[in-house]
């Protein structure tokens, strides 16, 4: 490292301007330590963003042990900081600018004459690696991503410990200038997606992105749907069994997750939590998200479809029983089930809102309201209660909460055109969503793979998971390149 | 998407809301009657009463009955409509009484009407009752059921394969019968017991020796004038083992002076080839022993094939009395001629001549069954 001397700092200026400085920026420290007479060593430092330890420990000690009637301590400024201070990043700074851009990044500034030096010091101020909040598991690792890059990073790294886990940077944000790291393991994933994504990315043009989700609205931007074709996670399992599919994740500094391209529909119905339970579980549990994913989007539908013009479905005595319950109700049955919707989204956006201690308040009056009193009061059916309750458990057990966009949309959509027109207006609509499903192309590829277009070879791990040991192939439609796994093969 | 936003525009205004109903505008029909008086059509409707049990100020009765008159069906069904605020849903229809009145020429009509309407099913089911006026019917509460047509209509049903006296017929399967040539439907008999005053009375639900109640009695069909042709219990049960309606029932023979009965077990009976003038009636009925109050020893395989020699001659002697009866009545609802028909194309000209009148009197039956008992019944446990 060369500290080349710089004459065109006049440091007495900057010294008087950042003693100005202080009067509205009280965390700002100036120190001025005399080692000699006339000898002024100027220590600046942030309190805020700087460790107090590392500048008491190495910058404050060494120069206040400078004996006033030393050798000539400070005769060569330079080399004696390079051999007595240990610091890995330790900057000559030559403006102005630089000077205040490495102060407030929790550099701490050493001015000697006309040198300025700068230690690094920064402060740790992430939060440590906690457990994951937007999904929760009960098997498996409970380590998630935090904020901090290079964290985020090692806990990749600390699982896939290859020199194929390669690791690309892109900076994003002409005000903003974040890190986007791009991972991928070279051996196994498909180059063209590689430099389809890199491509991507470094066409944004925007003054800052804060966080990994808003590349949304730059990737597989061709698709017009509401099903999410990104998946977003804070699992670093999870991140690490994508990679070794052949995917690539996307991790950006101040972001706690991390995308992952190309996914597609069945990915949503996974979770890390299925290969840690035994297969026959892990995968009656996969087919309850499915059932559990079309059940919220069609059951209001399909039930105001039933009750407003096909009655004739209905076995009697069903008949007669829905007909008592809502002979109460002076709403037709497509506003009944809006308010209910209604009530039901008010208290799920409130609850998401609502810290925890306060959450309990909440669930009892949404109980009240939606279980007792509304039908007491005979502003809705209790029949009505239960399709619009199993409609909304069910979109409740989505790992990934995108999800959620898709099931609100179809669900709304389907019960407007089952209320205008029938069981036929809601098979229109059902056969609409189809359409959708299978028009999406993320990366190019069909969004339904492996099962349209249907590839048996990838059904071991698709609706339903076979035991790890059957699972000795990669997705076929991803690691072409490498496919073996290498499970079982001698 | 212009376009499309054009004809999502035209689809919502062309076809609005047309078909649009909701539950509580429906007057669900449970059953209905036809009947004939001084010429008109009577039309009789059960109509179930939406009331939450246990509300305070609303009727008591699970039903409401109304009647409607026309000199046409269509019009006597309009007849009601001006009395009753709802919307007729009758898409589950339990079962529709074909009252005695209108089983001659009007018969045709009634079918006409009832095949014409859409949104009527096929599947309920047809009965009549010969003895009761069928509002009175209609009107009888059941102890068994807060809905008395599904009462109704389960009876029929379930007496159909255990008791064996009985059959239900569909007005999908009485539509096809009534169509096809040398046949002619059958349908059940359905009357009240006790006083008829006193069956629409919600008060006879609540004793529980309640005199009261609608009861299936044996089968009935229509000769071409109209006339009923009443089925006894013997000869309904050879209508039912002749049409295989019979699984589970139980035959009943004497030995002696005392009596045994079979439950049967499989039953598989059909006409068989024709000879000059002679149809064979054969088939295979297989059971177990239900009831024994015979002397011998049920171990020895003598006495069971005396057993079933005699449940032979039972069931031979229930199907040739319900042949002649066809064959006196001129009416065939054995379904002989269908057979005959279908098979044996070449012996009589449905086309030109009346099969009733002129083919079933010359026709002779030679029934032969056989009865296998294959166990002499079950005895609990350890005894």
């Amino acid at each position: 490292m060369s500290l080349s001397h710089n004459k065109n700092m006049n440091t007495k200026e900057i010294l008087n301007e950042l003693r100005d400085l202080k009067m509205k920026m009280p965390d700002l420290i100036i120190k001025d330590i005399k080692p000699g007479l006339f000898k002024h060593v100027y220590i600046i430092t942030n309190e805020a963003v700087s460790s107090g330890d590392k500048v008491n420990d190495f910058i404050l000690k060494h120069f206040s042990g400078l004996s006033i009637v030393g050798s000539n301590p400070l005769k060569n400024f330079k080399r004696d900081v390079e051999r007595n201070i240990p610091s890995i990043n330790f900057k000559n700074v030559d403006t102005r600018e630089s000077l205040l851009e490495f102060l407030f990044s929790g550099f701490t500034i050493v001015i000697y004459k006309n040198e300025v030096i700068a230690y690094e010091t920064r402060a740790d101020l992430d939060r440590g690696v906690t457990e994951p909040t937007g999904e929760p598991v009960i098997r498996g690792p409970k380590d998630s991503f935090t904020e901090n890059y290079n964290k985020n990073i090692g806990l990749i790294r600390k699982r896939i410990k290859s020199e194929h886990l390669c690791l690309e940077e892109v900076t994003i944000g002409t005000q903003s200038k974040s890190k986007v790291g791009i991972m991928y393991m070279e051996n196994i994933c498909e180059d063209a997606i590689v430099d389809k994504l890199k491509t991507m990315l470094e066409k944004i043009n925007i003054d800052g992105v804060m966080d990994v989700n808003n590349f949304k609205s730059f990737i597989n931007k061709e698709n017009h749907t509401l099903f999410p074709t990104l998946l977003y996670t804070e699992k670093p399992d999870d991140t690490c069994r994508f990679l070794l599919d052949g995917r690539i994740a996307v991790t950006m500094e101040n972001s706690p997750s991390v995308l992952i391209a190309p996914t597609f529909f069945v990915d949503f119905f996974h979770s890390s939590e299925d290969y840690y339970h035994k297969p026959f579980f892990s995968s009656f549990l996969r087919l309850i998200r499915f059932v559990a994913y079309f059940l919220a989007i069609i059951t209001p539908a399909l039930f105001i479809a039933i009750i407003t013009y096909d009655q004739e479905i209905l076995p009697v005595s069903l008949l007669i029983n829905f007909t008592v319950q809502r002979s109460q109700v002076p709403f037709p049955a497509i506003v009944e089930a809006f308010v209910l919707m209604f009530t039901f989204e008010l208290l799920y956006e409130g609850d998401a809102r609502t810290p925890s201690i306060r959450g309990t308040s909440l669930s009892i009056l949404g109980a009240l309201i939606l279980g007792d009193a509304a039908v007491q009061a005979g502003i809705i059916s209790p029949i009505m209660v239960i399709v619009i309750a199993v409609s909304a458990i069910s979109s409740l057990v989505f790992i990934y909460y995108d999800i959620q966009g898709s099931i609100r949309f179809w669900r709304y959509v389907l019960m407007i055109l089952s209320a205008l027109f029938g069981i036929v207006g809601f098979m229109c609509g059902f056969i609409l969503l189809i359409i959708n499903l299978c028009s999406i192309k993320t990366f190019g590829k069909p969004y339904l793979l492996p099962l349209a277009p249907f590839l048996i070879k990838d059904q071991s791990n698709a609706l339903v998971r076979r035991d790890l040991t059957k699972i000795n192939k990669r997705p076929t439609y991803l690691a072409r390149k490498n496919l073996i796994k290498e499970v079982n093969v001698k | 998407m212009k376009k499309l936003i054009l004809v999502l525009c035209m689809v919502l205004m062309c076809t609005g809301c047309w078909n649009y109903k909701e539950l509580t505008e429906l007057g669900i029909v449970s059953a209905m009657a036809i009947s004939k008086k001084d010429n008109k059509y009577v039309i009789d409707m059960q109509l179930v009463n939406i009331v939450e049990a246990g509300d305070k100020g609303v009727p008591e009765s699970p039903i409401s009955v109304m009647s409607g008159e026309g000199d046409t069906i269509a019009d006597a069904i309009r007849s009601i409509n001006m009395k009753i605020s709802k919307v007729f849903f009758s898409s589950n229809m339990e079962y529709m009484i074909i009252d005695k009145s209108v089983t001659d020429e009007s018969l045709e009509e009634v079918m006409d009407f009832l095949a014409r309407d859409t949104k009527l099913s096929l599947n309920f089911l047809i009965v009549t009752s010969t003895n009761d006026d069928p509002k009175d019917v209609l009107a009888a509460l059941s102890q068994f059921n807060l809905n008395p047509a599904s009462n109704v209509s389960e009876l029929v049903k379930r007496s159909e394969g255990r008791y064996g006296a009985s059959t239900s017929i569909t007005f999908k399967e009485f539509l096809a019968k009534y169509l096809a040539n040398g046949v002619t439907p059958v349908v059940p008999n359905i009357k009240l017991v006790g006083e008829v005053s006193d069956a629409d009375d919600s008060e006879t639900l609540k004793e529980s020796d309640s005199n009261n109640y609608v009861e299936v009695d044996n089968l009935v069909a229509f000769d071409e004038e109209g006339n009923v042709i009443i089925l006894e219990t013997d000869e309904s049960f050879g209508y039912n083992f002749l049409n295989n309606h019979i699984q589970n029932g139980s035959v009943t023979s004497q030995c002696g002076d005392n009596y045994f009965t079979i439950q049967t077990l499989k039953s598989k009976i059909g006409y068989g080839d024709l000879k000059g003038n002679k149809l064979k009636i054969e088939g295979e009925v297989q059971g177990e022993v239900f009831f024994y109050g015979c002397e011998g020893n049920l171990n020895n395989e003598k006495n069971l094939d005396k057993l079933a020699k005699l449940t032979k001659e039972t069931i031979t002697n229930y199907i040739k009395k319900t042949v002649n009866l066809a064959k006196e009545t001129k009416t065939d609802f054995i379904g002989a001629g269908n057979y005959l028909y279908k098979n044996e194309y070449g012996y009589f000209d449905f086309d030109k001549k009346d099969w009733n009148k002129e083919g079933l009197p010359n026709i002779d039956f030679d029934i032969d069954i056989e009865v296998t008992l294959l166990k002499q019944g079950n005895l609990k446990g350890d005894i």
